[in-house]
């Protein structure tokens, strides 16, 4: 588990509980756990367990715009109306930023999107 | 070239013969668009996505060749073309209507590399020579199927 050390200590304490009935008992319980929290630099892991890869597609002047809708669609699972807004914005902005995703669901998309001939690209969200 | 008939499973189109022979001819170029033309990033330095690039591009590879394959034998098959009159129908399943959106896509954009990648005013007024004929006509072919595709979808 992350921050957590082997050493951690279990801190014990006397402490006197009064019941109903007025008697007092002794318990030696354990009342919490300190942690002894430790950083430690972030790791290749880490990078790729961020969910933080966005999936942007550019524009071109060759793909056909009812294509380009095609794909979206069939690549994303969208309806119609989705994939067509997300089209129009590439063709009038120059691109479109289509997902955020983990690094490995952002690469599935970028090589579906390219295997339809898109131009699809990933970057590390900032 | 228009479309015969749209049923569930399959859509049928109607090609004029010389139409018949001429896609059979581009297709048979697949694929023409270069795996290595392909980014990762537009932004990350080039060293850092370069294993990335690599996958990538034999990904991309593997899905071409087995899209050749199946083309192929898509081609072959005798279920594909049917003579019909003085004409020819295509068949093409209705699950197979995104891969061959696919094929006449990649034989669009690479013919349009070939023609040196002109901006879209300047297709029309491209001027017809021995070298750039095959693929400005297969840029309007495979064009043309892939909106009557669209259209019918």
């Amino acid at each position: 588990m992350r921050g957590r050390n082997k050493s951690q200590r279990k801190v014990f304490c006397r402490s006197q509980l009064n019941f109903a009935g007025g008697i007092a008992y002794d318990l030696a319980m354990p009342i919490l756990e300190e942690p002894e929290v430790t950083t430690r630099p972030r790791s290749d892991t880490d990078a790729q367990l961020d969910p933080g890869y966005l999936v942007i597609c550019w524009d071109d002047p060759v793909n056909l715009m009812d294509y380009v809708t095609h794909v979206f669609q069939k690549v994303f699972g969208w309806p119609k109306p989705k994939a067509e807004r997300h089209m129009l914005e590439v063709h009038q902005t120059g691109k479109s930023l289509l997902a955020r995703e983990t690094l490995e669901k952002a690469e599935h998309y970028v090589h579906q999107l390219q295997a339809f001939n898109l131009q699809a690209t990933m970057e590390r969200d900032q | 070239m228009r479309v015969f008939e749209k049923t569930d499973s399959a859509l049928v189109l109607e090609l004029g013969l010389a139409e018949t022979d001429f896609l059979k001819q581009i297709l048979a170029d697949y694929p023409l668009v270069a795996d290595e033309s392909r980014r990762f990033s537009a932004f990350a330095d080039a060293n850092e996505v370069r294993e990335n690039v690599q996958l990538l591009q034999s990904s991309l590879h593997e899905h071409t060749q087995s899209n050749r394959a199946k083309l192929r034998a898509w081609l072959a098959s005798t279920e594909t073309w049917k003579p019909f009159a003085d004409r020819t129908l295509l068949f093409l399943k209705t699950e197979d209507c995104s891969w061959f959106l696919q094929i006449l896509n990649d034989l669009r954009i690479g013919s349009w590399q070939k023609l040196d990648c002109p901006n879209p005013e300047e297709f029309d007024s491209v001027e017809l020579n021995r070298e750039n004929a095959h693929p400005l006509l297969a840029m309007k072919i495979s064009g043309f199927l892939q909106t009557l595709i669209l259209n019918a979808l």
